[in-house]
């Protein structure tokens, strides 16, 4: 009865064979910079080193990699990706390739992404968590940006660390937009409800959001798009009149320095024209969305309750 | 009654409908279709319209006789279904971007020929096991992905036309469903029984399913490969714990069991079971490599699961009753007659 399962056991057997995990190194952040050179550097989480190469394409980082540390690498564990260059090259095909998760967290650095990664002055992944949980950030990961490059407007937004602070960037597959000031960064945190704690100053003193309960609205003006955040925000602080004023700039701020200046749709813009019925979105093509978004208007109308 | 009804083993209700949903579930997850709302709509309305379409059949499936040549209709189809569930399920596979493809092929044809050579009533049993693993599973994800799932995606756009008649070419099984509701005809309960829990599997779980999906994945609509693992990729159950390698496997289950009944469905009624094990298992490759070349036969095994599925059997019941009522009047005639004389 027994010898029916012996062919099984050489299944087992075959099933067996697992790699040597000291002869692989499993980086925890990965740095990329495009442009004539590419260059490329990892965080070895086994030994805490610093490993940098020259690669002949973006795709080519992990070979460039393996042949520097004499050891395989496998990106399964990856964290934080820095890139230098247009992400926009490079996104795409890491995640069609699966060298990166879809959940990976990406951070634009306008130069010498490798160089800042060799120093140890490269934000961690925990900084980036940080800034999301405390409202400066909204949380945008690989996919959220892919999504919103292949489905919303073709222009997305991601992290960046500029100037020695955390900041958003925007950018489309020909360009990189420009940053985002710290106001639209806020706004789009507020919009984005991944925070844990949501504090800010107004007019010396502390304003702490208890809760929200906000919505974006569109409707159709003549020719252009209108788009409203309206709800209510439930604060305290000792200056609502302040809180409110700055609130309203935050949201405000927001929604022009992603949909109109730049024409970035992370909002789920063209989802909410489309389930307020409007004519004519849907099947409308991502150049043409982002041109309806830079001529589109925005207000805000929201309440601030203790 | 029909030479395979009478060989069939006795299978339970929900042993027939864990098999038929597996079915349904392995091409699921072979879909590389976007999660939309469309897609849940278009997949809804299609299994809708298959049910109303086979409320005859389960009405009237006493009186079905599936006649012998028609039978080998039946075991092609079943053999035609394996193989191209098979090269749906290697594209897969491929796209999870295995090591060595042709090393995984061939274990997975070792593991079927061991498989198909078990009896039916085994294939049943583990049908009925493997679905209450995934029934379990399919609660976590709700509650891992609840988080940042968003409302607002569902309004991402989709085809429901495509979702539509993508749930016909998804659902080979729908052929095999004449020759298991006449299966036990003794047991009254045996047919409404597998039919409801194969419908609401049908109409309710993978619809709710892909609407999750839909929130989740939201803009993701130009992701090449299944959107069910990208699904998984985004909803970990926690940090530290992933739920991919077990689905990845369940699906490999999956895919095993679902093929394994149709080609035991495929076998045909020879007493020598190596022949009748060799008999499916030589063609089944050559027809396997025959849809991975080609990609472009998902229509016609739409068109063919409904025509043996649906239409064929009502044509049947309505020849087999129009028969049977001129019998009856030929025979009322006759004593009329002798009556007369």
């Amino acid at each position: 009865m027994n010898q029916r399962f012996i062919p099984l056991l050489g299944c087992c057997l075959m099933l067996t064979g697992c790699t040597d995990i000291r002869s692989r190194l499993s980086p925890d952040v990965l740095a990329i910079e495009t442009g004539s050179t590419v260059r490329t550097a990892m965080h070895a989480t086994q030994d805490d080193s610093v490993l940098t190469a020259e690669a002949d394409s973006p795709m080519l980082f992990r070979e460039a990699l393996e042949r520097k540390a004499g050891a395989s690498v496998s990106a399964g564990h990856l964290s934080l990706l820095l890139i230098s260059g247009n992400p926009a090259d490079i996104l795409p095909d890491y995640l069609y390739k699966q060298f990166i998760s879809p959940t990976c967290k990406v951070l634009y650095v306008p130069e010498n992404a490798c160089g800042l990664l060799q120093s140890g002055d490269a934000p961690t992944a925990g900084q980036l968590d940080a800034a999301v949980s405390t409202g400066q950030l909204p949380a945008r990961t690989a996919d959220l940006v892919f999504g919103d490059l292949c489905g919303g407007s073709g222009v997305s937004v991601l992290p960046a660390y500029s100037g020695g602070r955390l900041t958003l960037a925007a950018f489309s597959p020909e360009e990189i937009c420009g940053f985002l000031s710290e106001s639209a960064c806020r706004g789009l945190a507020l919009l984005a409800e991944r925070y844990e704690t949501f504090a800010f100053d107004a007019e010396g003193a502390p304003c702490s959001i208890r809760s929200r309960s906000l919505h974006i609205s569109a409707e159709k003006k003549g020719e252009s798009l209108c788009f409203a955040v309206s709800g209510s925000v439930r604060a305290e602080t000792a200056h609502p009149e302040a809180a409110h004023q700055k609130l309203t700039e935050m949201l405000l701020a927001a929604l022009t320095e992603t949909a109109r200046n730049t024409g970035a749709d992370i909002l789920f813009l063209r989802e909410t024209a489309v389930r307020n019925k409007l004519a004519g979105i849907a099947g409308c093509s991502r150049e043409q969305w982002r041109s309806m978004l830079q001529t589109a208007d925005f207000c805000v109308n929201i309440q601030l309750t203790a | 009654m029909n030479r395979i009804s009478r060989r069939a083993p006795a299978w339970s209700a929900l042993q027939t409908a864990s098999l038929l949903l597996l079915c349904r579930l392995t091409a699921f997850f072979c879909c590389d279709a976007p999660y939309t709302a469309a897609y849940a709509q278009g997949m809804f309305a299609a299994a809708l319209t298959e049910a109303a379409l086979l409320l005859p059949l389960l009405l009237f499936r006493k009186s079905l006789r599936i006649p012998e040549p028609l039978l080998w209709g039946y075991r092609f189809f079943s053999l035609v279904s394996a193989a191209y569930l098979s090269a749906r399920g290697f594209r897969l596979f491929c796209l999870l971007h295995l090591e060595a493809p042709h090393l995984f092929a061939g274990m997975f044809f070792l593991t079927l020929l061991f498989t198909v050579s078990r009896t039916q009533a085994a294939t049943a049993r583990t049908a009925v096991l493997l679905l209450v693993t995934v029934s379990a599973a399919f609660l976590l994800l709700p509650v891992s992905g609840i988080r940042s799932a968003h409302m607002i995606s569902l309004y991402t756009s989709g085809s429901f036309s495509d979702a539509f008649f993508r749930e016909f070419r998804n659902s080979p099984e729908t052929a095999l469903f004449p020759l298991l509701i006449t299966r036990q005809k003794a047991k009254e309960q045996y047919a409404p029984h597998a039919c409801a829990v194969w419908l609401t599997g049908r109409l309710v779980i993978l619809p709710l399913l892909v609407l999750f999906g839909a929130m989740q994945n939201g803009r993701l609509t130009a992701w090449k490969g299944s959107p069910f693992f990208l699904l998984l990729a985004r909803t970990p159950l926690s940090d530290a714990i992933r739920t991919d390698g077990f689905w990845m496997l369940f699906a490999a289950g999956c895919s095993v069991l679902s093929i394994t009944f149709f080609l035991q469905q495929a076998m045909p009624p020879f007493r020598m079971p190596v022949r009748k094990l060799f008999s499916v298992m030589l063609p089944y490759p050559a027809l396997t490599l025959f849809f991975l070349r080609t990609n472009r036969h998902g229509t016609g095994i739409g068109i063919a699961a409904l025509s043996l599925g649906i239409l064929l059997p009502c044509m049947l019941l309505l020849i087999q009753r129009i028969k049977s009522r001129m019998h009856y009047r030929m025979h009322y005639n006759s004593i009329s007659e002798r009556n007369l004389s």
